[in-house]
């Protein structure tokens, strides 16, 4: 594709590797070649770097494809997910799912990222509700302080919630930092 | 500062339309309004143009006002929409409106001292009519003028004429694009040497193309990496950039070993672009041609040339002037701090 189509979250291929673009600065001077000054990130590696490009080039799309699967189980080899149309179920690797693994309910919906038939990047909803299986009783009516002590979810994980929050009741939580969001009524 | 909201966005085009009127008014200027589309575009080797119908969209309407100006239409202004292919970002729209303006018989200081003069005019205006609007501080009074040699020396040591060969540049676009590999991540060209050795360009001496695709080479990497840096560093308030390479002097004239050429800048946004017009239609068209065989060479459509342009500049001949193109949604950005050109246009894709 030209570089002049580049989008940000646009996937091209440097080195063979997989890359997106995780955003990029469009500079020109009037009457002078535009340059395309790119962060990028090997969704392989996981490495992030700046490349800058001239305007006219052409780069290659890299051949990455997401689809939706559903969460089954976990394992000591890893996390497994199965496509909801084919049945087809794949295994990833811990270091793929990464943080994600700690917001894994059965039947969870996430996206995974195929590069060339592999599994190379695993990402949740932005929000999950999960059920705090453990912590320390409500203490009613302390809204305003915002202090907060420690729950554990149902998949073992720990965080940090508001000192109002009781045992069995299920909270939304924000994936991409790991935080509590607010109390969900069931 | 943030959007402003469409309201808003549409009360500050209305008063700085308004105003731009009125300047051009009270200078004497007509305001004209010329066909956007055209056989022939200006050529120039970073600009595409976009087409429509077997026509060409008007990068700017500089070829159609100086026709107008042979055929004595004396001063005359036009805030034109053009549009130019593959630029989109922060500060960059395929569509967006120019003020273009000429003036017979003004220097090229004369001009720069217009565009000051423009911009006070517009800023209160908006003061004035819009008291609610957050506009940055403007001081009334000139700009610093700073010459392109100048500035090469303070950011590169390098001691420039402005004629210089390729041979004579080299020295200094070696460290420019060293520079951009190392700082940017920017692989220097793969046709960077091969270029070298082509031995025709559609008639025109290697010579001359390969000095101006070096000069714009080094112009494109030194403007990103040496000029805006120094421009955020001492233009803020606004500045003129004056007295450019010959190879850069597109359709100016040239004095000396320089271009009668200057370019404004609020910080590191580029506002406006002036001249000294060139008037000879033989060499416009040399230059033009020398453009289109670098565009030819870098794998880029040649464009075709404006005969009815330089026939124009020969008979009846172009007075002579100065003009600038200066670009709107920019002027207002610099005016109202905004740093989106999105923030600014009044669009309705953009509501």
């Amino acid at each position: 594709m030209d570089v002049s189509e580049l989008k940000k979250g646009a996937k091209i291929k440097i080195n063979e590797h997989p890359h997106t673009v995780v955003e990029f600065q469009f500079v020109k001077p009037g009457k002078g070649q535009g340059l395309y000054k790119c962060k990028l990130k090997n969704l392989v590696t996981g490495s992030a770097f700046e490349r800058t490009f001239r305007s006219g080039e052409r780069l290659e799309a890299a051949d990455v494809e997401s689809r939706s699967y559903t969460f089954l189980f976990a394992s000591a080899d890893g996390y497994t997910f199965m496509d909801g149309e084919t049945y087809e179920q794949v295994e990833v690797s811990e270091d793929i799912v990464g943080d994600g693994r700690h917001f894994l309910v059965d039947q969870l919906a996430v996206d995974l990222l195929f590069n060339d038939g592999k599994v190379i990047d695993c990402s949740l909803p932005s929000h999950v509700v999960m059920e705090i299986t453990e912590c320390a009783p409500g203490v009613k009516g302390d809204t305003a302080t915002g202090a907060t002590k420690d729950a554990a979810i149902e998949t073992g994980h720990t965080l940090q919630v508001p000192l109002f929050i009781k045992q069995g009741e299920r909270i939304k939580i924000d994936t991409r930092t790991g935080q509590y969001v607010e109390r969900v009524n069931s | 500062m943030s959007g402003l909201s469409l309201a808003q966005r549409i009360a500050v085009w209305d008063v700085a339309s308004t105003a731009v009127r009125k300047f051009f008014r009270t200078c004497g200027a007509r305001e004209v309004s010329t066909a956007i589309r055209r056989r022939a575009p200006a050529i120039e080797p970073y600009i595409e143009p976009l087409t429509s119908e077997a026509r060409y969209l008007a990068t700017s309407p500089e070829l159609a006002m100086k026709r107008l100006l042979a055929f004595g239409s004396g001063d005359i202004y036009q805030i034109a929409h053009v549009f130019r292919g593959g630029e989109a970002g922060e500060r960059h729209r395929q569509e967006f409106h120019l003020i273009e303006w000429y003036r017979l018989g003004f220097s090229l200081e004369q001009m720069m001292g217009e565009v000051e003069q423009l911009l006070t005019h517009v800023h209160r205006a908006l003061q004035s009519e819009l008291p609610a609007l957050e506009l940055r501080p403007w001081r009334v009074g000139p700009r610093r003028r700073v010459t392109f040699m100048d500035l090469v020396r303070e950011t590169t040591g390098f001691e420039l004429r402005g004629d210089e060969s390729a041979a004579e540049l080299a020295p200094v676009l070696t460290r420019v694009r060293l520079q951009a590999e190392s700082s940017l991540g920017l692989p220097i060209s793969a046709d960077a040497d091969a270029s070298r050795h082509s031995t025709t360009d559609g008639g025109h001496s290697p010579g001359e193309v390969e000095r101006l695709a070096d000069w714009t080479e080094f112009f494109s990497l030194w403007s990103h990496l040496e000029l805006d840096p120094w421009l955020r560093q001492h233009g803020h308030e606004g500045l003129y950039v004056h007295g450019f390479p010959t190879a850069l002097a597109a359709l100016s004239r040239i004095r000396g070993p320089v271009a009668e050429r200057f370019e404004f800048h609020v910080g590191d946004l580029e506002l406006a672009n002036g001249y000294r017009e060139l008037a000879c239609g033989d060499a416009q068209r040399e230059r033009f041609a020398r453009v289109n065989a670098l565009r030819r060479r870098e794998g880029r459509l040649a464009l075709p040339l404006d005969d009815a342009f330089f026939e124009a500049l020969r008979n009846p001949g172009l007075p002579d002037c100065a003009g600038v193109a200066l670009g709107f949604e920019r002027m207002l950005m610099a005016l109202l701090g905004c740093t989106n050109v999105a923030h600014v246009v009044v669009d309705d894709e953009c509501v």
